[in-house]
């Protein structure tokens, strides 16, 4: 008697600890690498956004500041590569970021990559939005793209396109098993 | 006569390699394996007219890439997982032939190498 009661307590144990894992992934999962690609000839300027696909208004909704040197967040003509694994370890990427706009109900605070308040905004977001201009090598911009999961993005009240087409390029945003990509081509 | 013949033909040799290593291209690109430069050419091609997304692709309520252009990466993404020395048994085993597995299990080894390449450069210079 004792010992099939001492069994059934493990085997309750093993139920608890394996659907405290098992909310501890899911928790995670959300948060997903983007990945960026800039196969055109032209430089990408404009806002970066990742908000959360299920509170409303989409809080946390979090903007990239502008990566150095540039006054908006830009990706380079032909840069590819570009990868940011989560918010908070956005400035070990190949275009760093190193601050974040995070705005809730509460309001807007700049937030550093690795503040300790990061790593939770970080997990209740995922990749919504590059909205850019694309731009010729004399500064001049051609057209204007809203990339992004409308799904998500509409969530923070933004209705963004997986796939546009330009008028020198084409840019598509899509996902390969939860990892993000942003994609330009020139054609 | 044949000492110095071999001789010199080995310094020669030498004086080429010391040159050559002046003028290496010191990028990341320039010292990408062959398999990480056909998964750039794999993810670029999706770009090309007959691979682009057609209606019915466009239509559909997902941002999740079609099979038919995942199938697209997939080649060139086992390619590179081989190139590491894993087998292709292995690679079954570990993702049961599910090619956003494949794809994604890629795309982390090409991210590492990458770093690696970049890290190297750094220590030369």
């Amino acid at each position: 008697m004792w010992i099939t009661l001492i069994y059934k307590f493990i085997n309750m144990k093993k139920l608890i600890v394996s659907t405290l894992v098992l909310c501890g992934a899911l928790s995670f999962a959300q948060s997903t690498p983007l990945m960026i690609h800039n196969y055109s000839k032209l430089s990408l300027e404009g806002r970066l956004m990742a908000c959360s696909r299920i509170n409303p208004g989409g809080y946390p909704v979090a903007f990239a500041a502008p990566n150095l040197p540039y006054g908006v967040y830009t990706v380079p003509p032909l840069t590819t590569d570009v990868e940011y694994v989560t918010l908070n370890t956005s400035a070990a990427s190949l275009l760093p970021i190193l601050k974040w706009y995070v705005t809730t109900a509460g309001g807007t605070t700049a937030y550093n990559y690795n503040d300790p308040s990061m790593a939770g905004i970080s997990s209740s977001v995922e990749w919504a939005m590059y909205h850019f201009v694309t731009k010729d090598d004399q500064g001049n911009g051609v057209d204007t793209f809203t990339m992004g999961n409308p799904i998500v993005s509409n969530m923070a009240g933004f209705s963004t396109n997986l796939y546009q087409l330009g008028t020198t390029a084409e840019a598509e945003w899509f996902s390969i098993s939860g990892m993000v990509y942003l994609q330009v081509y020139d054609y | 006569m044949k000492k110095y013949c071999l001789l010199t033909a080995f310094t020669v040799l030498g004086l080429i390699s010391c040159n050559n290593e002046g003028t290496a291209i010191n990028n990341v690109a320039s010292m990408k394996t062959p398999q990480m430069e056909n998964f750039d050419k794999a993810f670029k091609s999706l770009g090309e007219p007959q691979n682009r997304p057609n209606e019915e692709e466009r239509k559909r309520n997902t941002s999740e890439l079609s099979d038919r252009r995942k199938a697209l990466l997939v080649p060139a993404s086992k390619e590179l997982i081989l190139s590491t020395g894993i087998t292709e048994a292995e690679i079954t085993r570990k993702t049961s032939g599910d090619m956003s597995q494949i794809i994604v299990w890629a795309t982390q080894i090409y991210m590492q190498k990458s770093d690696e390449i970049r890290k190297n450069i750094k220590t030369e210079n």
